[in-house]
């Protein structure tokens, strides 16, 4: 049976914010290094290559930190129900502390066991939770580091008082050129971060049938006792197809439904 | 001021929203007024007036304004301040100075002297009452320590130390002596800096520790501020860092000082404002060339470099460094590294060397230290671990491939169990 777990707005953004990674790395490797042909038959007062990159980078940059502080606050203060609060997700916070957690999750990476661990106090396992509580705090310096390289190209703003406020951090990095490395550096995560995102979703996906990338789209995925443990067979997945249309169940089977180690 | 930065020190009459920028200058003007009054009052320590001297040099009066006047500029102040400035320099020979050598090449006051004409800049080294200097006093060995000594002595808390070069503190700072005593550069800079009025670190070596302190630093050298957090000594501290730092930036600090008896606004690396507000980048005459993204790809492309176009690509540093050299140039105002086709190095930022090279490529190609000599680039770091992540993924992804077949076929083989 699918169960609805990706809201629109998590889909969108889930989206939203890839784009903006990849226009942002593209964009960023340019400003680094510029590689595009030069045109010179345009006056330089014609044309601005350079500064259009530069402007439609900071852009993104601006809308992927304004959408990673929507996520940080729902994390931190939106409680299962919707309410403020203490935020459901840090309550979870405990699984990245299990050693039990731990050993669980990487003996399914590591193919030493069969089923899918779950936890009935976390949505995610304990390397999920340290790899996206990594990803967001990356998401912030890169952010920071942004916001300081990009403050001296403009006279007054945003970026101008905020880069003021956060001074001390660039004297503490050691001035302009080590918070542009930090920014290099911290693009390297990304492109890390996605490639290995991208395969232990599908990885997953696949072992698990969980259809978690399905879910990304849709927003259906298998529901959590539903998760076999095996690939699933063509029998499942005939009735699986029917459930894209919500009303008709599939056929309960689930060899390890009960048995969540 | 539309952008300040963090400051250190703020001006006695910072402009605020009840004064006027008239206003401001004028009480700014009235605050010089009264303190060279105040100067004026003091005997001169030399016998030389700032006439007698133009003569001698063969300055004449027109060159002289032109120097006030682009000091005047330098500084930010408005035209009213022009004939200030010009008695500030009148009144410089009553400001005593030290001008102390340490690990340092003398570049700086290289830079000062070696004008081609005689210097106008230079002016201001007869000017001030330079007590002590090594490199240009008569006397040397033990004379020259007691002129030191003496002028420490008799200007307590009054004089200015400009120093040069940074101080080595590794091996109890054996590494640089001085004088028949073989004091310590440490023991030199507590010295003279517990006995004087305002310190200028003068080039990058003073300011932020510069080349000795690059990496692997053997030494052990530091700036002169970072020197004095360690002894907890409290004097203010401008940094004037370059490699060599303008004979303006020189020349401006110290008429600023005589000017208004305190130090100037400084920015969050105590560098004078005036000078360091902007980068190179801002002010720099091939910056449309910059946002068109019309590069000089290397150094054989010939048509690009006639044409002056942004040496970004060949490692110009000007987007991360903060200087005036593109408004007062070297060497009288003729030039400059950028104007003569070769990028910024970035020498006037803190930690210069290590964060600016390889001077000639982007920022991108700075090399890393790593352990057993695998010294890479960030882009080679980040190439090298998402090889690693793309053989590691290729090595599960195969394991995952076996391990599912060998279940298949126990699957087939056994019937499922019901219960696990």
């Amino acid at each position: 049976m699918v169960v609805y777990v990706f809201g629109r707005y998590i889909r969108i953004a889930h989206w939203v914010r890839n784009g903006l990674l990849i226009w942002l790395v593209l964009s960023g490797i340019y400003i680094g290094n510029p590689f595009l042909a030069r045109n010179l038959a345009s006056e330089a007062s014609e044309i601005f290559i350079m500064a259009q990159v530069r402007g439609w980078h900071v852009i993104a940059g601006w809308i992927l930190l304004a959408m990673t502080l929507v996520r940080i606050f729902q994390f931190l203060f939106i409680r299962q129900d919707g309410k403020l609060g203490l935020g459901a997700e840090l309550r979870m916070a405990p699984v990245m502390f299990s050693w039990r957690a731990w050993r669980d999750q990487l003996a399914f990476y590591l193919l030493m066991r069969r089923d899918h661990p779950h936890f009935t106090y976390s949505n995610y396992g304990p390397l999920q939770y340290l790899v996206y509580t990594m990803l967001y705090a990356s998401l912030l310096v890169i952010s920071v580091t942004g916001i300081i390289l990009a403050a001296p190209y403009l006279s007054s703003g945003i970026a101008v008082w905020s880069a003021d406020i956060m001074r001390p951090i660039e004297v503490w990095m050691g001035g302009l050129a080590n918070v542009r490395a930090v920014h290099r550096f911290v693009m390297w995560f990304f492109i890390l971060f996605t490639v290995a995102h991208i395969y232990m979703a599908v990885w997953n996906s696949m072992r698990t049938g969980n259809l978690l990338i399905e879910g990304i789209v849709s927003g259906f995925a298998a529901k959590d006792d539903d998760v076999h443990s095996r690939p699933a067979t063509d029998e499942e997945l005939e009735p699986a197809a029917k459930t894209e249309k919500k009303s008709t169940p599939s056929e309960k089977k689930s060899p390890n439904a009960g048995g969540k180690h | 001021m539309n952008r300040p930065h963090t400051q250190t020190e703020p001006p006695a009459q910072a402009p605020t929203q009840e004064h006027s920028p008239r206003e401001y200058y004028e009480r700014l003007a009235a605050e010089a007024d009264a303190h060279m009054d105040r100067l004026e009052a003091k005997e001169p320590l030399k016998e030389l007036t700032l006439e007698t001297l133009l003569k001698r040099r063969g300055v004449t009066r027109r060159e002289f304004l032109k120097m006030v006047a682009v000091t005047t500029a330098a500084l930010s102040l408005p035209s009213i301040f022009d004939l200030r400035v010009a008695r500030a320099a009148e009144l410089a020979t009553r400001l005593p100075v030290i001008w102390q050598e340490l690990q340092s090449c003398t570049g700086n006051s290289i830079a000062l002297l070696r004008n081609a004409n005689p210097g106008v800049d230079a002016l201001l080294l007869d000017l001030i009452s330079l007590e002590y200097s090594e490199v240009l006093m008569a006397p040397s060995g033990q004379a020259a320590e007691d002129v030191l000594e003496a002028a420490i002595e008799r200007y307590d808390g009054q004089y200015i130390a400009v120093f040069e070069g940074s101080v080595p503190v590794a091996d109890g700072g054996n590494y640089l002596t001085i004088g028949p005593a073989g004091h310590t550069g440490i023991e030199i800079v507590e010295h003279i800096s517990r006995h004087a009025a305002a310190i200028v670190a003068a080039g990058t070596c003073a300011a932020y520790g510069g080349i000795p302190a690059a990496r692997p630093n053997p030494t052990a050298a530091l700036g002169i501020a970072d020197f004095l957090n360690t002894r907890r000594i409290n004097t203010p501290v401008v940094n004037l860092p370059a490699c060599p730092v303008s004979s303006t930036n020189i020349v401006g600090t110290i008429l600023e000082y005589a000017m208004f008896g305190r130090l100037p606004q400084l920015d969050a690396f105590g560098r004078p404002l005036w000078a360091y507000r902007d980068r190179i980048h801002d002010k720099c005459e091939r910056r449309s060339h910059f946002d068109a993204g019309q590069f000089v790809e290397g150094w054989n492309d010939q048509e690009g470099l006639k044409r002056g176009l942004c040496l970004f690509k060949v490692g110009c540093k000007g987007p991360m460094a903060y200087n005036n050299c593109g408004v007062v140039r070297y060497n009288e105002g003729t030039s400059w590294p950028i104007m003569a086709g070769h990028g910024c190095i970035g020498c006037s930022e803190p930690g210069f060397w290590d964060t600016m090279t390889p001077f000639e490529e982007p920022l991108p190609g700075r090399v890393y230290p790593l352990p057993f000599g695998l010294d890479a680039d960030a882009d080679t770091i980040g190439a090298v671990a998402l090889g690693a992540a793309a053989v590691g993924i290729a090595a599960h992804a195969g394991a995952t491939v076996v391990k599912s077949a060998l279940e298949q076929r126990q699957a087939k083989q056994e019937p499922p169990k019901k219960e696990q």
